[in-house]
């Protein structure tokens, strides 16, 4: 939302000075009314273009347009070379350049103001076609007040010679681009009346809005049956206003307004779309006019004009005026003739029934739209203009009779001999609310403000606004006037006070709060643990997006019709939300081992999810998992590595487990080959080499699944074949976590027995069974209350595979009851070893 | 063709073969300049036996992708292990599995300050909820005094699935973490009841669909912030951000207040701090406008209250809402938010124990 300085100053009127410091209203604009966008000052756009005489004008001989002209300016450029007779020599290309026109100039070291924000082109003093020419004579595109290339701008004769153009024009102007967004609840301040008015606020003077704009003002018109509204749609159609107006006589616009629509970013087309354009600028209520002669009459009779307002027909089409063909919805609101669509309401006019330079006579629509059907109109056609812009902030239909005479009296300016041809029609729909009075308890408001304002105080806030407000009974009462629709409740009235009071001068003071310590969240918690035990060993954790591409999901062997897809996603390589961590995971191991890191183990936390999993609230299921993943390049595997990658995982589990508390000895890896699954845990078993993959169970839960990945995935990612990792549920290790990370056991106070013992196993036996059984036999052997630590410290297997596995452990082994003896010990160890040769 | 064209093919086939089988990529073979120089000679070659010399390299690249197909291993071939095992058979010592250096090892620089951040509301009586990452349009809207069509909605550029829920609305990507607020106030209104407040923190993933530069990316983190209580003030929430702000960055900052608009609080605040960076002296992080606008927050609204089940206007509260990663990139100077989630060990390392030999 553009604000000109210039026009807010204007409304303000004499009597209200605003400070002279226009950054400091710029500053306060900010802390007080929106974020702001940009700043433009015009003054140093046009500092140096001047209004002069053209004294001569003549054709260049050799040239087929350009003419060589000599202009006054009254002596007042110093730096330029002058004729003999004190004139200056310009070149100009227009063909409608003559002799006594009194023209703009912009004299060497200019800059052409329409090229500044682009690519900046100062001017110079050049030759051109053997002659010098200093400087250039403008054309209102080259000024950027309009569009129009046809020639240079020709000024009234009367302006004195020499007069600056910001003198002329106003210029002297800052334009501030406030953020639209702030102003969503703020329809009255899509005017510039709106923000005079909050300015005014925010400097704690008292604002009067112009004497037009008032409530009680209305067109009156004399003429009888001329014009009959016809709202077919009053939920979406709230008010509908229009008059008829013969004797227009269409041209362009007069500078000064066109000059202020284009600072406002509005370009100016004619006088008539100009100055309905500029009485949305100023009041924030879009208008539209029609050309009279291109509507239909009733049908009924036909000195009548008769506009619906109703639904398209069926398969009902419309030629917009910016030349596009759309076919109309159910949702949008037509407005229509007897016979045709002349527009879409509220959003965009029709291009057959646009004022053109013959139109003599015109409709002039001043009409309020519901803000939700006007949103749903125009999201579904991806139009917006800025009649969307303000219309779906929800306008106020109490101010439209004043401003339709506001358009008239412009009008009137401008077309002097502009006369009413009917009635001024008003339909207003029976879903018309009216702006009721809003009453706030004063201790709410000491409450929220957190300091006590005195009630004059308090009103004079809000009058200096023009709320009314008035203090009855400990309440304040607040009547809104007629264009303030966002004032409903206590809170409202309040933000106003706050505001306009200023928040940064509010006391600052923490809440008194209870000590009550705030409860632990388990889910952080242990992925805090989790994180800090794997970089302890060394992992680097990643995040990367919850959306995959179709191509990942199928290169993983993904049912990607479990997966959920984005309706409007960025790109199709962010299109699906990601059932497993791992696939992302595996995706950015290539790029770090070409960057040089040769070996590295990569871990994310994240969630996942699947189409057929819902919770008791029928939501999604979010499942929290963890993914790990231990790469090396090939060259690196082979100098430090003997053995499958699977291991390197499997160090990783092992050690996340202990980590958290949980007892290794209750960690299961049954094989993944040959396993039945639960669904939920198969389209995890895709990504891997079944041989080389294991169900990681704690007792009889499934954690998760850890492996080798399958050959194709190793293919498509470009893994290294030393690459091995595994995925777990976090919820399901939430279950079985103990409380304390440690545990302790009794130290003993009788020797330890260290011994290594090596046993013969059959080939098919794994290293669990083993264990388990080394375990069992040596409790067997020597009693249960023992202090028994075993570690596998090597594993032989002969080249003929069918032959026994020796497994060589080192036992630790304390009493709590008694000294062990030499004896008990070496038979002890004798019988668990001839108890695995006799199978 | 002659025999020197011959044993010219022969040549290269023998060097091809030895070379692919030391390659990784196999398929990178068939770039071999030796390759493309025989393909190259084809024109050269006298017409009589340029058919012939043609066939036969032909068929040496044909040899050479078999040789490819036969070496590359075959899914049933690969050989089955003892997946309880700690590491395979006959290995030494120091060609063991093991875990590696923890120099290396790093947190995620978002994951270390939202652990920080996290503690800090900790200490000062907030609890914990984390958001989700699809959620339906009550939770996302509707809840927040987002009404159905309301213009604000198009502030947030939302994901959307082509999955329907149950009221055939499509689920969403949050693009907030404010989804959580509705759950939070109506599970612990009773709180309010005894007289505590409810105070919690959300930190969460969002989404935006918006386009994606050094500055937006459509993933971030978000920290959503509310406080509920019979007694709250709109200095109230100023003072707990600053306190927040100065804590987190260790040092004195000033706040100042810019008005926003967000449906789900009135009045809605945009936070602007004085850069912590520079101290207002003006730099890069700032701008060097010494300012930095930060955060989102304001006054909950009324109706938000209202539809958890809370009194209003007998309870109030505030809540905001700030981007993790911002914090984070003033804090570090880090100046791409694309960095975060590009996997890449080059950032990610830089947030590991320092090796400085």
């Amino acid at each position: 939302m553009k604000i000109s300085l210039k026009l807010i100053q204007d409304i303000v009127g004499v009597d209200q000075k605003l400070p002279i410091n226009e950054a400091d209203i710029i500053e306060r604009i900010g802390a007080q009314i929106g974020g702001v966008e940009q700043v433009d000052q015009l003054k140093t756009i046009y500092q140096q273009a001047i209004i002069v005489k053209v004294i001569e004008a003549q054709k260049i001989a050799r040239s087929d347009h350009l003419n060589l002209c000599q202009i006054d300016d009254n002596h007042l450029v110093k730096e330029v070379d002058r004729l003999e007779n004190g004139n200056i020599q310009v070149v100009c290309g227009a063909d409608n350049v003559q002799k006594n026109q009194m023209v703009v100039w912009l004299p060497p070291g200019s800059v052409i103001p329409v090229s500044i924000k682009k690519n900046p082109i100062k001017l110079t003093s050049r030759t051109i076609m053997g002659v010098v020419s200093h400087g250039m004579l403008a054309s209102l595109a080259e000024l950027a007040i309009g569009d129009n290339h046809q020639g240079i701008v020709v000024l009234p004769d009367d302006i004195p010679i020499g007069t600056k153009l910001i003198d002329y024009l106003n210029l002297d102007d800052q334009i501030v681009d406030i953020e639209n967004k702030m102003f969503t609840h703020r329809p009255d301040l899509f005017g510039q009346i709106g923000v005079a008015r909050e300015i005014c606020g925010i400097y704690g003077l008292p604002f009067k809005s112009p004497d037009w704009y008032r409530q009680d003002r209305k067109l009156q018109s004399d003429r009888h049956g001329k014009l009959k509204i016809n709202n077919q749609i009053e939920s979406s159609c709230l008010r509908f206003m229009a008059v008829i107006l013969d004797n227009i006589k269409i041209e362009s616009s007069p500078l000064w307004l066109q000059s202020y629509l284009s600072r406002l970013g509005i370009r100016p087309i004619n006088n008539i779309v100009d100055v309905t354009n500029y009485a949305m600028m100023i009041t924030g209520q879009p208008l539209h006019a029609y050309d009279r002669d291109k509507l239909a009459p009733s049908n009924k009779d036909d000195n009548l004009l008769e506009l619906f307002i109703r639904q398209p027909k069926e398969k009902e089409q419309l030629k917009l005026i910016d030349g596009s063909i759309i076919e109309l919805k159910n949702t949008d609101i037509v407005i229509a003739d007897s016979q045709k669509a002349l527009g879409l309401g509220g959003i965009m006019g029709g291009l057959e029934s646009e004022v053109s330079d013959q139109t003599s006579s015109i409709v002039l629509e001043c009409a309020n739209f519901d803000m939700y059907s006007i949103r749903r109109s125009s999201m579904e056609h991806g139009l917006f203009s800025e009649a969307v812009t303000r219309f779906n902030k929800g306008q106020s239909p109490w101010q439209c009779p004043v401003i339709l005479a506001y358009v008239y009296d412009l009008i009137k300016q401008i077309c002097p001999n502009v006369e009413l041809a009917s009635e001024v029609a008003d339909q207003q729909s029976p879903n018309l609310k009216h702006i009721e009075e809003v009453q706030t308890d004063l201790d709410l408001i000491r409450l929220y403000l957190g300091l006590t304002l005195d009630d004059n105080n308090i009103t004079q806030l809000l009058n200096n606004v023009e709320l009314n407000a008035r203090i009855v009974d400990n309440k304040l009462i607040v009547t809104p006037p007629f264009y303030r629709t966002d004032l409903n409740q206590s809170e409202d009235i309040i933000e106003e006070i706050a505001r306009l009071y200023g928040y940064d001068k509010l006391p600052q003071i923490l809440p008194q709060r209870s000590i009550v310590p705030p409860k632990i969240n388990d889910k952080i918690s242990i992925r805090q643990n989790i994180r800090k035990s794997l970089v302890a060993a060394g992992a680097n954790e990643l995040l990367t997006y919850s959306f995959v591409d179709q191509k990942l999901l199928i290169q993983s062997g993904q049912d990607i019709d479990n997966c959920f897809k984005l309706a409007n996603a960025l790109s199709p390589e962010l299109e699906y939300y990601r059932n497993l961590i791992l696939p992302s995971l595996l995706k950015k191991i290539h790029l770090n081992h070409k960057a040089g890191y040769d070996y590295f183990c990569l871990f994310e936390m994240g969630k996942t999810h699947q189409k057929d999993l819902f919770d008791q609230d029928k939501l999604p299921v979010e499942s929290e998992r963890l993914a790990i993943v231990y790469s090396a390049i090939n060259k690196y595997a082979k100098n430090n590595y003997q053995g499958p990658a699977y291991y390197q995982a499997k160090v990783y589990l092992d050690y996340l487990l202990s980590a958290l508390g949980l007892d290794s000895e209750l960690l299961i890896s049954r094989p993944l080959i040959n396993s039945q699954l639960e669904s939920q845990w198969r389209s995890l078993a895709q990504l891997f080499v079944p041989q080389r993959a294991a169900i990681i169970n704690y007792k009889e839960i499934i954690l998760g699944i850890i492996g080798e990945f399958n050959l194709s995935l190793v293919k498509d990612l470009k893994l290294p074949d030393f690459c091995a990792g595994f995925e777990i549920d976090i919820n399901q290790l939430l279950k079985i976590k103990p409380e304390n990370t440690f545990s302790y056991r009794l130290l003993s106070k009788y020797p330890r027995i260290i011994e290594d013992l090596t046993i013969n196993a059959k080939h098919d036996m794994s290293y669990q069974q083993v264990r388990q059984k080394v375990i069992h036999l040596i409790y067997q052997n020597i009693g249960q209350d023992m202090n028994l630590k075993i570690t596998l410290i090597d594993i032989y297997q002969d080249k003929i595979l069918q032959k026994p596995i020796s497994w060589t452990f080192r036992i630790q082994l304390e009493s709590y009851q008694r000294t062990l003896t030499q004896k008990e010990i070496s038979d002890m160890l004798e019988s668990v070893k001839t108890n695995f040769n006799d199978r | 063709m002659n025999q020197e064209l011959q044993s010219e093919i022969d040549h290269v086939r023998e060097l091809l073969t030895e070379r692919s089988a030391s390659l990784v990529n196999k398929q990178s073979i068939f770039k071999a300049i030796e390759l493309k120089a025989l393909y190259d000679r084809i024109p050269d070659i006298p017409l009589q036996s340029r058919a012939s010399f043609g066939q036969a390299v032909n068929q040496l690249r044909k040899e050479i992708q078999n040789l490819i197909d036969q070496t590359e291993p075959k899914q049933e071939n690969v050989s089955s292990i003892d997946v309880s095992a700690p590491f395979t058979p006959n290995c030494p010592v120091d060609k063991r599995p093991r875990l590696i250096s923890s120099q290396l090892g790093s947190q995620h620089p978002l994951m270390i300050e939202l652990d920080q951040i996290l503690n800090i509301f900790t200490s000062m009586g907030f609890y914990i909820v984390e958001s989700r990452e699809i959620d339906d349009d009550w939770h996302m809207f509707t809840s927040l005094n987002f009404p159905e069509d309301h213009p604000a909605r198009d502030d947030y550029d939302t994901f959307m699935t082509i999955e329907r829920d149950e009221q055939n609305k499509p689920w969403i990507g949050p693009a907030h973490t404010s989804s959580m607020q509705n759950r939070i106030l109506s599970e612990h209104k009773d709180d309010l009841i005894k007289n505590l407040p409810i105070a919690a923190v959300i930190p969460g993933r969002v989404f935006r669909n918006e386009d994606v530069d050094s500055r937006h990316e459509h993933t971030f983190y978000q920290l959503e912030g509310i406080y509920v209580s019979s007694h709250v003030s709109i200095g109230n929430l100023l003072a707990t951000l600053k306190a927040f702000l100065e804590r987190y960055y260790n040092r004195s900052i000033e706040v100042k207040t810019q008005p926003f608009y967000f449906p789900f609080t009135e009045p809605s605040l945009e936070i602007i701090m004085s850069c912590p960076f520079c101290s207002k002296t003006g730099c890069r992080i700032c701008s060097f406008t010494g300012w930095i606008e930060l955060l989102g927050c304001g006054q909950i609204h009324p109706n938000v209250l209202k539809l958890a089940g809370i009194n209003s206007p007998d309870y109030q509260g505030f809540a905001w809402g700030v981007g993790i990663e911002r914090l984070v990139m003033i804090k570090y100077a880090i100046e791409d938010i694309r960095l975060f989630e590009s996997g890449r060990l080059d950032f990610l390392r830089q947030f590991s124990i320092k090796d400085n030999r």
